[in-house]
């Protein structure tokens, strides 16, 4: 993203602003598989109002590789967003299992959305289900 | 910058595209802002089609008509709070419809409210879009089998942006907003 797109655009990593607090206040302590960088405020600032959150509690944010788009956030650190671990993912969830799937993120409006066999974008024709009625007309 | 290539945001002519892999998500506008920097790095001047500046206009003021019909509201109003702040989107209420780009319905809509649903929603100035907010709106939810409750508010208007929900978190239709502005800006200008 060139400096004009940062300038007029906001829906993709931080903005200007966003940059320039993370650089004052913030800490780097990790990037997931999207490349999406996680922060929390910097030790010496942590009991200031600016950088504390509202509930006391550490502040923590994340900014985006590409679009700014919540979905995008994996659900490991979708949980350590929302403090509900003291310490990165990786340091304390078990290693994944064998049959989870990969977290993928919203596809809405995307060539991979999913589309039922009856969606008008499908052509709207779905196979006869037993809960279909015939309309009735009251000209017959 | 070439002449047969022109600004166009990729996204924006799908065909012209390969097909995208799992879990990838586009980018609709960088290319676009690419180009624009190209353009004016080499030339010195913009040329670009009126249409994009209209769509970037547009996704950074969607004025909101009010339509809170039922607790669904209160989380609409949470939105607009400080918390939230859905006014950094841009994203501010009207109460006219005349002046307003996007409707929530945020809701059950009776039977009685829906011909008041459908005249503001004709009094809007295009372009318009609308918002069905939590099950009620999106499709009767909770009072689907009920004698006065129309079950959707997609048989009364068009809907853009299904934000489902019992009622949806604050969090949830700020989400929906942001999946209309990149509907916005994918798909440009609304024909319906």
């Amino acid at each position: 993203m060139n400096i004009l797109g940062k300038i007029f655009t906001w829906w993709d990593g931080a903005t200007i602003g966003t940059a320039l607090f993370t650089s004052r206040n913030g800490e780097h302590v990790g990037t997931d598989a999207f490349g999406n960088k996680y922060y929390r405020a910097k030790a010496k600032r942590k009991h200031t109002p600016t950088a504390g959150s509202y509930t006391g509690t550490e502040r923590r944010w994340v900014i985006y590789d590409g679009a700014n788009d919540a979905s995008r956030v994996p659900s490991e650190w979708h949980g350590w967003l929302h403090g509900a671990g003291e310490d990165v993912p990786e340091s304390h969830l078990p290693p994944p299992r064998i049959w989870e799937a990969d977290y993928s993120p919203n596809a809405t409006g995307s060539a991979q959305a999913y589309l039922p066999s009856g969606a008008l974008e499908r052509g709207g024709r779905r196979a006869r289900a037993t809960g279909d009625y015939e309309a009735w007309t009251p000209g017959e | 910058m070439s002449e047969n290539q022109t600004i166009t945001p990729a996204g924006h002519n799908p065909q012209m595209q390969p097909a995208a892999q799992p879990g990838e998500v586009r980018q609709p506008d960088s290319d676009y802002f690419n180009a624009l920097q190209t353009e004016v790095n080499d030339k010195g001047f913009l040329v670009t089609s009126t249409e994009e500046l209209f769509q970037w206009a547009r996704t950074g003021s969607l004025w909101w008509m009010t339509f809170g019909l039922a607790c669904c509201a209160v989380e609409m109003i949470h939105v607009n709070m400080p918390r939230y702040d859905m006014e950094r989107f841009g994203v501010a209420p009207r109460a006219s419809p005349r002046q307003s780009d996007v409707m929530i319905v945020a809701g059950t809509l009776c039977n009685k409210m829906a011909p008041a649903l459908r005249k503001v929603y004709d009094q809007m100035s295009n372009p318009k879009y609308v918002i069905s907010m939590g099950s009620c709106a999106n499709g009767g939810g909770y009072y689907h089998y009920s004698y006065s409750v129309v079950r959707g508010c997609d048989r009364i208007v068009p809907v853009d942006i299904y934000v489902p929900g019992c009622p949806p978190t604050a969090e949830a239709l700020l989400y929906g907003v942001m999946q209309l502005q990149r509907k916005i800006r994918r798909s440009g200008t609304v024909e319906r």
